[in-house]
Formats: C-alpha cells, structure tokens, sequence
C-alpha cells in the first residue's frame, strides 16, 4: 500500500510549511522540523516503544485471584470440614512414625532411609 | 521476567524524551494502568499476604507435612 501521512488534512500553517520543506532543509527550524514529524508520524520511536504498567494490573489482579482462592479454603475450613482426626495429634503422630521406622517402611529411598538407626535421629 | 527489564528501562527513556519535547502539542493520556495499576498491585500482594498467612497460620488445616525432621519417634507398644 502507498505510504500515507497521519496527518492526512492539513491547516493553512501546516500547508505552508509542506511549501517550505520543498526548499533547503537548513532552512527550517528545529520547531519546524518536529511539526512536519508530527505530520508524517503519530509518535517518535521512544514514545512507540516504551513500556507500559501494564505488569502491574496484571499482577495485582493475579495475587489478588490467589487470595480468593485462599478465602475460599478458609470458607471451607470453617463450614465443610469436620474436626481434625485424632490421627494427627502429636502423640499418635510419632508413635505412628516409631512404628513404621521399626517396621522399616520404605527403607531404600523413603521414610527409613531418612533416619539414622546408629545415632537415633533424622538423617541430615 | 523481560517485559519487567523492558518496561523499566522505557520508563527512563520516557522521562528523557519528556524534558527533550517541551513544545509537545501532544499529552499523552495516562492509561488505566498508570492511574491505578500501583494501587492494584499493593491491594493484589496486600489481600493475599493477608489471607495466605492466616491460612498457613491459624487455620488449623492439617497440611499433612511430612515427619522426617519434623516428629521425634515414641514408644507404640503397649
């Protein structure tokens, strides 16, 4: 397609100056210069190519999504779940650990191999 | 992460073409992003600090973590 100006109608000014521009360049001022940018270009190349805060937006909305998702477990904590069982407390939890460390559950890459059966205690 | 890079250094380039055109016949509208994409972003990473650090903390959600170096074994016989 054939290269069109922005500024395709132009004002008595603008039109004046198209005539000076036909003459030596040097002639025209550094004002004069940019306006008949203007004419030809929406925007310079820095206006074109700078950034946006886009991002921001973005990753607010983003983070503020996941916090819904948050709200929504402690919607579901307070009236979906019942009580924790009993199974979890502290005391079950490591009787139960003893015991499958006695029984040896897993013992080439899992829970056994984690613990040191020398020093009694978690491998490091 | 780039467009992040990117977006930082236009905005350096910006701040120098503005003071290079004084005479800009043309203001360039803040777009929705500039007026309040900060606020967004502070209100966003606010909420969810809150509300994650409630859960994680006081909710008594049982995450079922893993016991090794976690539970010190006890007697179960008896």
């Amino acid at each position: 397609l054939p290269e069109v100006a922005f500024v395709r109608d132009l004002s008595a000014q603008q039109r004046a100056l198209k005539e000076k521009e036909k003459a030596s360049w040097s002639a025209l001022s550094a004002e004069e210069k940019v306006e008949l940018y203007r004419i030809k270009f929406n925007e310079t190349y820095a206006e074109m190519n700078k950034g946006t805060n886009e991002w921001k937006t973005i990753l607010g909305g983003v983070l503020f999504f996941l916090g819904l998702t948050g709200i929504i477990l402690i919607w579901q904590k307070h009236f979906m779940y019942g009580p924790v069982p009993h199974t979890f407390s502290e005391e079950w939890l490591s009787a139960q650990t003893k015991r499958m460390l006695d029984m040896r559950v897993n013992p080439v890459q899992g829970i056994t191999a984690q613990w040191d059966f020398d020093k009694n205690e978690w491998k490091k | 992460m780039f467009p992040l890079a990117r977006a930082a250094q236009s905005l350096v380039a910006r701040g120098i073409q503005h003071t290079a055109v004084r005479g800009a016949h043309r203001k360039h509208e803040p777009t929705f992003h500039d007026k309040y994409g900060t606020m967004v972003l502070l209100g966003g990473a606010s909420m969810f600090t809150a509300v994650w650090s409630y859960v994680f903390t006081s909710l008594n959600v049982e995450w079922g973590i893993s016991p090794v170096g976690r539970v010190t074994p006890s007697e179960w016989r008896g």
